[in-house]
């Protein structure tokens, strides 16, 4: 290359250079000095509140990989959840987290995810209930340090289901049956078409499965109790798959307060003494 | 020095020249497609942010492409969640010296007219609604939460504090039956298809679900609006005209848009409109 266009091109991509750094500071300067909750969205790294969008129905991988696994358009990913949150506690930005709850719940392994996750943090965590924190919803709540909820939020159902595929005797193929925890539980779950199953496989499946499920239900009242410092009692009455009102959960001392992601927001703000801005996460 | 060298060093400045520049660019693009677009307005003139709430009333929209803070809430319908997103951050904006809500919308859905309610409330600027067409059920929820409640003379409230339900069930081997049935309906319940798949317990337990969030809708109306309760309780079964609304003290005003922009422009004079549905 040629001394002289090699300084000419130099002249012009350093004068280039400079107009670049000029544009993109000056930007940041007045975006900093004349709308800074603005400047924070973009390009504040301290003082972060992270938003988990919990809205839709908690799986795992597993079950999200598995072909064999019924699947819909809700389904949220808590191991990848547990991995997004636990990586973000790392950040010393970030302050604490909100779980912007709206779920109809999810499988027992998924709730043990995100139990676990909960406790694993240091950083509080808080909820914020929307529309519906059921089953796995209320659990997830009440993991959380303090509950924000709607007062016609619908919270609760509490309780298990079993489904099991059992041959088809008349045809190839399974056969799927559900067995609640309560008959509050089973008020949208079709019958399984006994003519196809073979009596005796269907009642020891059922007998099991009752089992299984009244015994997971009263473990799930436990955990609810322990974790909102509640009697086992004082679940159990709103057990059995009841559907609750988020001013029925407060009054039943399953929720803190009415509010919103807002006032979730000024939660943590007096918590640090300083103001602090919302971050918002994609849906797993 | 080599021409490798020459080459090595015009490209560093060259792609740190388009890094200062595409990434100031790329924040900018992704402002401008946003509700904040209005910061690069350099008029200084005060504003007033106009927001259309109609369609179904949702408390979050499930959306798996979300990317945390964009427009795709309110695409059909509106969602609390875009309140919160995206009209709620505008209060900050000190040029944003009004709000107004243009509310059209029959939803029934509580919850999500609740949760935009308490958003409006929040908002620290002056907020107006505007009920147009025919407001029902949980939407004058949404309506309640505002400084002052203006109706179009046309306009009409409708079953206030009415809370539908819907359950379907498709046992194998059957037709899919329905229980749909909501406050109004409460008395026909234990008639009504329900019972063709619903055990008493479950149809006690419903009836149960539907009266509490009646009462707590109407609670809310009444608080919102600093009425006796019974002034509420009695409109389930009502449509009441303007007139009739502004009587009970349900509104404020009677008028429309135009009307409201004039009074504005005599409170603040100049101002510019950001339409929050021309983004739709």
């Amino acid at each position: 290359m040629k001394q002289k266009y090699f300084h000419l091109v130099l002249g012009i991509l350093i004068l280039s250079l400079f107009g670049a750094l000029f544009y993109n500071l000056s930007f940041k300067s007045y975006l900093l000095n004349e709308y800074p909750y603005i400047y924070q969205e973009y390009y504040g790294e301290d003082n972060r509140v992270i938003i988990v969008p919990i809205i839709g129905d908690l799986v795992t991988s597993q079950d999200k990989e598995n072909p064999n696994s019924i699947k819909t358009d809700r389904d949220l990913d808590a191991d990848k959840i547990a991995e997004f949150m636990k990586a973000k506690s790392k950040d010393e930005g970030v302050k604490g987290f909100i779980l912007e709850i709206d779920t109809f719940g999810g499988n027992t392994v998924s709730d043990e995810i995100m139990k676990q996750t909960i406790e694993d943090i240091e950083l509080p965590i808080i909820s914020v209930v929307k529309d519906h924190a059921l089953s796995n919803g209320i659990s997830l709540s009440s993991y959380s340090d303090y509950v924000f909820i709607s007062p016609l939020s619908d919270i609760g159902d509490i309780g298990i289901i079993n489904m099991m595929g059992l041959d088809n005797i008349k045809g190839s193929g399974e056969v799927l049956c559900w067995v609640p925890s309560s008959k509050f539980k089973s008020v949208y779950l079709p019958q399984c078409d006994k003519s196809l199953i073979n009596p005796l496989v269907y009642l020891n499946f059922r007998d099991n499965a009752i089992n299984d499920v009244v015994a997971g239900e009263m473990e799930f009242i436990k955990a609810i109790a322990e974790a909102r410092n509640l009697s086992f009692e004082e679940v159990l009455e709103v057990g059995q798959g009841k559907i609750m009102t988020g001013k029925e959960a407060v009054e039943r001392g399953l929720a803190d307060k009415f509010g919103n992601m807002n006032d979730a927001l000024k939660w943590f703000e007096e918590r640090e003494g300083k103001e602090l801005r919302l971050e918002f996460t994609p849906i797993f | 020095m080599k021409n490798v060298m020459k080459v090595a060093i015009l490209s560093l400045l060259f792609i740190a020249s388009l890094w200062f520049l595409g990434s100031a660019l790329f924040v900018k693009a992704q402002i401008i497609n946003s509700p904040d677009a209005y910061i690069f307005d350099k008029s200084g003139n005060p504003i007033v942010v106009i927001v259309p709430i109609e369609g179904d009333l949702s408390s979050t929209i499930f959306n798996p492409t979300y990317s945390g803070k964009a427009w795709e809430f309110n695409t059909e319908g509106t969602s609390a969640l875009f309140f919160e997103r995206s009209i709620y951050p505008l209060s900050k904006n000190e040029n944003i010296k009004e709000f107004l809500f243009l509310v059209n919308s029959d939803s029934d859905n509580g919850p999500a007219a609740e949760e935009i309610s308490r958003i409006i409330k929040q908002i620290p600027q002056p907020t107006t609604v505007i009920i147009q067409g025919e407001v029902g059920r949980a939407s004058y929820i949404v309506a309640s939460g505002a400084d002052t409640i203006v109706m179009e003379k046309d306009a009409n409230l409708v079953n206030l504090g009415n809370v539908g339900m819907s359950i379907h069930r498709t046992d194998y081997g059957t037709k899919e039956r329905k229980c749909e049935t909501s406050t109004k309906d409460i008395h026909t319940l234990t008639e009504s298809d329900c019972k063709s798949f619903l055990d008493e317990d479950q149809i006690e337990n419903l009836r149960e679900y539907i009266l509490d969030r009646t009462k707590i809708q109407q609670e809310i109306m009444a608080s919102n609006r600093n009425l006796p309760i019974e002034k509420i309780t009695n409109l389930l079964n009502r449509s009441l005209s303007a007139s009739e609304a502004l009587d009970r003290g349900l509104v404020d005003l009677i008028g429309n848009k135009e009307e409201f922009l004039e009074l504005v422009y005599s409170k603040i004079g100049n101002f510019k409109i950001l339409n929050i549905g021309d983004k739709k």
